[in-house]
């Protein structure tokens, strides 16, 4: 619907003053009001990416092939209408604010070495010479080509959704519906003249529903070979486009934290914006209609088109300021930094004993795993334009695999890759949650300054600190098998684990195990758990504000290069930032440490065993690594 | 005629003392301008882009597994190496050596046509001799023949489906800080420099212990007519043969953990301060491409639609032989062969895209 309207001029009808100001005047009204909305816009829409970087996928998964990697697209917190910290008692609410996302497309690669071939893993045990091929994992053939091989990367890429844990799923939490699927066939990537890779599919055109879990799926079997003829897809880049339509941007003191005080608009305006000056002056009654006059028509129409001339203005340059005035209502859109976090480890994920665990940086050596020692990652993502941060979200990753590629068998049938003098043998492989009640876990989410500069600082944007993973109380020797003998896994109580929960995903058949006692209160049972958990980063508190979100947390961050009329910054929480209106890039780091700093993950007591951490197939992070995903609104800009 | 304003934008109409002026001009007019402000064109927004972000990185493997100072895949059954893949980064050269033995193409007389002998253009560095080196003495002449060292690319594909800019390409190699406590916690330590010159050589015509300039990175859109010969690509940027220690992250003497001398506000989890957190704070380079510049727009380079990118980081690993040019930065273990496990890598595509009608 046309949001100004004017009489048509109907041939013979007596030319009146308001048959020409009265548009005109709805019209310079848009402009004044700042009132150019999306609905009134050719182009309403922003894209934005959920795009991983997967750096290989072996055959080591289980299954074989395969990889998963959930996410989440939830309102931002002006539009976030569901009840707050309500996990699994309440059902969204959507109203006719919440926002409309649709999937465009999906681009999907991995590196062939610009060869109509595979590239061999380091797996590969067939080759001319066997004795090029060591047990572990170090094959001299990875990362050579395979003509004879391309034949096996037929692909199927999917995308499956769930309902949340937090709206009501329940175990074993599996995945729903698929959305979208394709396989992408070997001659695909086998032509000498013209390969898909990257690929893509466009047009998918498919409605996301905000509240729900989106999980991404790669498989290819093919990966996999009983002749030894093992294969890897190395650097895999998935960029699934979504649109989004333009929302208003976030301003004012006390609304957005570390929003910019001042900009091209003037002092103190925290991002709100100011409107031009666009008069349309209106004959007096009685005098004539004329053109040039400062109330003619001309001169009217004139200062419309002026706006137009200049272009209409509205968003955020490359420095977190804005334009002397604006008229674009709608200059923000709904935006996703998907930030990956322990990936590329030696054997795809991490486990506990000792020889597994000191493959990962600062914690200590095969044969003395240091005390107290958490893994640690971090990533550095410089940024060049302005975001307001809504929601932080974790994906937790507990997926299985096959350590070393060997199918785990305390059969020893095949044997185990390393000799179970230096490994014993249950320890050469990745199954069980890693089953301590002593494992703790820190996300950070912050923003720094300092890259070439002569200062250097951070700030917090968002924290997660939570322990037990597996909600283990040993005085009442819960979770149980629950009494009819199923299996079952409560929510936690009693313990911080659960305390941001979003969403427990089961993605294959596959899931890892983990114990629990029996409903005797006398040993131990093994259920099956899931593969993946969400967690909600809260944001940091702002003062007498509880923002909207699944759980409490702070209102939305801004956070975007600054210069002189930008450095001056709201707070944070209840200081000034220590960025100083400077920031260069978001870091993201995350630490899982034993909570008693007296043993290493090696040795931490398998609560429900009784074993250690180390002796058993203990998952401390799941194959391919976890994620967090910053949920943002970002800023028209040029 | 002196200039004086009219609209030109919103309608073509022009409205004159002492022309002529009939209902249907001025009918016209309102209607171009009501059609203008009811259904704006994208074009008519002076800022139509939006950013979109490509982030990748990992720790890799600690160096310090690797406990055999051999280096030999044969030994790997002693029970010390654990794992020594080398993902993503792949060799930039295609050849025979280059294909798994015993497979098709492993032999030179093959009947196999690399597609792409080299897939990335420009990315020669000092010190490494793709084709080998030629060598005359007073008696004899040995012509060029094997590879002498190796470069390792780790390339990143997109199918750009509409026009785009690419804004920006950020690379940080992350290293531990020199004067970390423990050992233990100075695990990346690739000093980005040549050897010394006693024994390991530094590539000729520069001095022992000089700036590493082994590095590439380049972004490049594949020919329309000849999508997969790497030979035709269209590099957008390239960077090359620069002094990598001169884009360090920060030239501020920082402390190794943030509680310490000079001390700054920081968050948690805070390395080398909060229990169990070996690492310190951020040191290495950070090499900008398109970086924050007053009056910059950034790299600003246009990517057409439908255009498949491919955006590659190559790094270098230095002959162990003739010319002997280890221990170095990329290669501090004279027979080893790890130059991906002597940094953390973090990595960031920027990418600027329109409004869309949907």
């Amino acid at each position: 619907m046309a949001k100004i309207t004017r009489k048509k001029l109907a041939r013979g009808t007596k030319l009146m003053p308001g048959h020409v100001s009265t548009p005109l005047t709805s019209a310079a009204a848009q402009l004044t009001g700042i009132d150019i909305g999306r609905d009134q816009m050719k182009a309403p829409m922003a894209p934005f990416c959920v795009n991983l970087s997967v750096p290989y996928l072996g055959p080591e998964t289980i299954p074989v092939g395969t990889i998963t990697i959930p996410f989440v697209l939830p309102p931002l917190q002006d539009s976030f209408d569901s009840a707050q910290g309500a996990f699994g008692t309440t059902a969204p609410v959507y109203s006719a604010t919440t926002p409309q996302i649709m999937l465009k497309s999906v681009s999907f690669s991995f590196d062939q070495r610009a060869e109509p071939a595979a590239i061999a893993s380091q797996f590969w045990t067939q080759s001319g010479s066997d004795t090029d091929t060591g047990k572990f994992g170090y094959s001299d053939q990875q990362g050579k080509l395979t003509y004879e091989d391309v034949t096996k990367l037929d692909i199927k890429i999917s995308l499956h959704e769930k309902d949340q844990a937090y709206f009501g799923n329940t175990y074993p939490y599996p995945l729903q519906k698929e959305l979208w699927s394709t396989v992408i066939p070997e001659s695909a990537f086998s032509g000498a003249a013209l390969r898909a890779n990257p690929f893509i599919q466009t047009d998918i055109d498919l409605i996301i529903d905000p509240y729900k879990t989106l999980l991404f799926t790669v498989h290819c079997p093919g990966l996999t070979d009983t002749n030894g003829r093992i294969l890897t897809l190395p650097s895999i880049e998935v960029s699934m486009k979504f649109l989004g339509q333009l929302m208003p941007r976030d301003s004012g003191l006390g609304d957005v934290q570390n929003i910019p005080k001042d900009g091209g608009s003037g002092e103190n305006k925290y991002g709100a914006k100011t409107a031009p000056s666009v008069i349309i002056r209106t004959p007096d009654p009685a005098t004539s209609l004329e053109a040039d006059s400062t109330d003619g028509v001309n001169y009217n129409i004139t200062t419309i088109d002026e706006q137009f001339r200049d272009k209409l203005q509205g968003g955020y340059d490359r420095f977190g300021d804005t334009p002397p005035t604006e008229v674009i209502k709608d200059d923000a859109a709904y935006d996703v930094i998907a930030v990956p976090l322990y990936q590329n480890s030696a054997h795809g994920g991490i486990t506990a004993n000792s020889s597994f665990l000191a493959t990962w940086p600062y914690m200590g050596t095969r044969t003395s795993p240091t005390a107290g020692r958490g893994l640690f990652d971090r990533r550095i993502i410089p940024i060049h334009h302005s975001y307001t941060i809504h929601h932080a979200i974790l994906a937790w990753n507990w997926s299985p695999y096959r350590v070393l590629d060997w199918l785990w068998n305390p059969a020893e049938s095949p044997p185990p890759p390393i000799d179970e003098d230096d490994v014993p043998t249950a320890a050469q492989g990745a199954l069980w949650v890693a089953g301590a009640k002593e494992i703790g876990l820190k996300v950070g989410i912050g923003i720094g300054t300092g890259m070439r500069a002569d200062g250097f600082g951070y700030d917090e944007v968002g924290t997660l600190d939570i322990t037990n993973p597996n909600n283990y109380d040993l005085d009442a020797k819960t979770p149980q098998t629950n009494p009819d003998g199923s299996e079952g896994w409560p929510p936690g109580a009693g313990t911080t684990w659960d305390t941001s929960l979003i969403d427990r995903i089961t993605s294959t058949a596959s899931p890892p195990f983990g114990y629990i006692w029996n409903s005797g209160e006398t040993g131990a049972d093994h259920v099956r758990r899931w593969h993946w958990e969400l967690h909600s980063i809260p944001l940091t508190a702002f003062p007498d504000r509880t923002a909207p979100g699944y759980y409490a947390q702070g209102i939305p961050i801004f956070v975007g290069p600054g210069w002189t009329t930008t450095q001056g910054r709201a707070d944070i929480g209840t200081g000034a930032p220590d960025t100083g209106g400077a920031e260069q890039w978001i870091e993201v780091r995350s630490l899982l440490y034993p909570t008693d700093a007296s043993k290493s993950f090696h040795n931490s007591v398998s609560d429900v065993t009784g074993s250690t951490l180390g002796a058993e197939p203990s998952i401390l992070v799941g194959y391919g690594g976890c994620y967090v995903y910053l949920i943002c609104k970002k800023h028209l800009t040029k | 005629m002196a200039w004086s304003k009219n609209p030109r934008t919103v309608t073509k109409e022009q409205f004159s003392t002492g022309t002529t002026i009939d209902g249907n001009r001025i009918d016209n007019a309102l209607d171009d301008v009501v059609d203008r402000v009811n259904e704006v064109p994208y074009g008519d927004l002076r800022k139509r882009w939006v950013p979109i972000t490509y982030v990748a990185g990992w720790t890799p493997q600690s160096p310090k597994t690797l406990e055999m100072d051999s280096g030999d895949p044969d030994e790997s059954d002693d029970g010390k190496i654990a794992a020594t893949h080398h993902w993503p980064w792949l060799r930039v050269k295609n050849y025979d050596d280059e294909v798994v033995d015993g497979t098709l193409g492993a032999a030179s007389d093959d009947d196999l046509r690399f597609t792409n002998p080299f897939r990335l253009k420009g990315v020669q560095v000092p010190g490494i001799y793709p084709h080998g080196r030629a060598q005359a003495t007073g008696t004899t002449y040995t012509s060029a023949q094997a590879p002498i060292g190796a470069q390792y690319a780790w390339t990143r594909s997109w199918f750009i489906e509409r026009p785009s800019i690419l804004s920006a390409i950020d690379l940080v190699l992350e290293l531990d800080h020199g004067s970390a406590t423990a050992a233990a916690d100075r695990i990346y330590r690739n000093t980005f420099l040549y050897g010394d010159g006693s024994p390991a050589l530094p590539p000729d015509g520069l001095l022992g212990e000089s700036n590493d300039m082994g590095l590439v990175i380049t972004a490049a859109v594949d020919n329309e007519f000849a999508k997969e010969d790497r030979n035709m690509v269209d590099v957008e940027v390239l960077r090359r043969r620069f002094q990598i220690n001169n884009d360090k992250i920060s030239t501020l003497a920082l402390s190794s953990a943030s509680d310490a001398s000079p001390t700054y506000n920081d968050f948690v989890p805070k390395p080398g301060v909060t229990a169990g957190c070996g690492a310190s704070t951020i040191q290495g380079v950070h090499i900008s491409l398109g970086r924050q510049e007053p009056g910059a727009a950034g790299l600003n380079i246009p990517i057409h639609q439908r255009a498949r990118l491919r955006v590659s980081v190559v790094i270098p690993s230095y002959p162990a032989s003739a010319p002997v040019m280890r221990p170095n930065g990329w290669n501090p273990v004279a027979l080893r062969d790890y130059p991906w496990l002597q940094q953390k890598i973090h990595m960031t595509v920027t990418m600027l895209e329109e409004v869309i009608s949907g």
